[in-house]
């Protein structure tokens, strides 16, 4: 290139600089329309982790549209640059929006599992609080979770020998009971009368009847439902330890209340 | 260089005028097919329900570069096909979006249903044990 031609060139150019000196992009409505959108979709949750690129892609049209203001392009190279730009950063946001609807997609499998363990975890911690219930309420008494449901024994310290009349001290135990099955209405029981092996057939089957009886009633007078209790007397039947000494003896006459596991439901026969 | 300096000069007069008719590049055909090509595409994908607006300007602006074409302004068909491809873009991608969202949707519909149905249930699993 000669002189002429470089300084004709230079020339040139400075003439389109000069007559084309444009506006600050910032004060262009279309620029600040664009940009103002374009950082909400930078603002919301997760932008930079899904939509990195699509962001960066409209940053890069932001400048270029930025470039054409200030350079006073055409208002037609402007509007080129503002609907690249606006679409580029709707691309932006639907983006973020697909992939946030992705890891859901994605993600179903563990949801459910989650929703299945916070579910078992509640479960758990409603039985660990059902069980602490329990405790606080019958504390003392020998309380036994079985297949028919809860079985609650008590020893023969309730009654005199021979008699089926409750002693004194066993009012406390049954009001505890009572109290227990007053919070869960919906529980059905039984109450089960045992013997030692003394005395005969038909005598320890008529106390221990009686003794079911009678804990019955005492259970009624502390406010439980009657309709919800069955009363059985097995006598000497299903012995717990051995007849030939006393602590086994001892261990043999007692009443049994079996409160049923599950609302509505019968407790089922004694088969062992 | 073999050629005389006025015929230089005459050659850089032409492109200072092209320069200033908003520069001269080759007819943008290619692009053009792409175009065509990228819109069929997006309404085999369904991209017409999802974004109609999009799609019309994509057909619209097409069918505009084409006539620029024509017309010998290369650059301006040139934007309008860009301007083309990314309104496309757009649809093609909210077509998948959506349908992706509808499946979000159901799925978290699933799971609050499970949720709730265990929630029902809880009281008595419990006492069931």
């Amino acid at each position: 290139m000669n002189i002429k031609t470089s300084l004709l060139t230079v020339a040139s150019v400075s003439a389109i600089l000069v007559g084309c000196a444009g506006t600050p992009a910032n004060k262009n409505p279309q620029f600040v329309e664009a940009q103002t959108r374009l950082e909400a979709v930078k603002a919301e949750a997760n932008s930079d982790r899904f939509a990195a690129l699509e962001i960066s892609k409209a940053d890069d049209v932001m400048k270029k549209l930025a470039n054409a203001i200030e350079e006073g392009q055409d208002k037609q190279v402007i509007d080129h640059y503002a609907y690249m730009a606006n679409t580029q950063i709707e691309i932006a946001d639907e983006t973020i929006d697909m992939k946030e609807a992705m890891r859901i997609v994605n993600n179903a499998e563990v949801a459910r599992k989650d929703a299945l363990l916070a579910a078992r975890t509640r479960e758990a911690e409603q039985a660990k609080q059902q069980l602490q219930d329990l405790r606080t309420e019958l504390e003392d008494m020998q309380t036994q979770q079985t297949d028919r449901g809860l079985v609650i024994t008590l020893n023969s310290i309730l009654f005199d020998t021979g008699s089926a009349n409750l002693k004194a001290g066993a009012q406390k135990e049954l009001e505890k009971i009572a109290d227990y099955l007053k919070k869960y209405p919906e529980r059905n029981l039984v109450v089960e009368g045992f013997t030692d092996s003394t005395g005969s057939d038909q005598f320890n089957e008529t106390l221990s009847q009686n003794r079911a009886d009678a804990v019955k009633r005492a259970l009624t007078a502390y406010g439980v439902m009657g309709n919800r209790i069955e009363t059985r007397g097995y006598g000497e039947q299903f012995p717990v330890a051995n007849n030939n000494t006393d602590t086994g003896r001892q261990l043999n006459r007692r009443v049994e209340v079996v409160i049923s596991n599950s609302d509505d439901t019968r407790v089922s026969e004694r088969d062992s | 260089m073999k050629y005389p300096s006025v015929l230089k000069l005459a050659t850089f007069g032409v492109l200072a005028a092209g320069l200033a008719a908003c520069s001269s590049i080759e007819a943008p055909t290619q692009k053009a097919e792409l175009t065509e090509s990228r819109i069929q595409q997006a309404i085999r994908d369904d991209a017409d329900d999802a974004a109609p607006v999009y799609m019309k300007n994509a057909r619209n602006k097409l069918k505009a570069a084409r006539k620029a074409i024509e017309e010998g302004e290369n650059l301006k068909a040139d934007q309008l096909l860009d301007e083309a491809l990314i309104a496309v873009e757009y649809a093609t991608l909210k077509s998948d979006s959506d349908q992706l969202e509808k499946a979000a949707k159901e799925i978290q519909q699933n799971i609050d249903v499970l949720r709730g149905e265990l929630n029902d249930n809880l009281p008595k699993a419990v006492a069931a044990e």
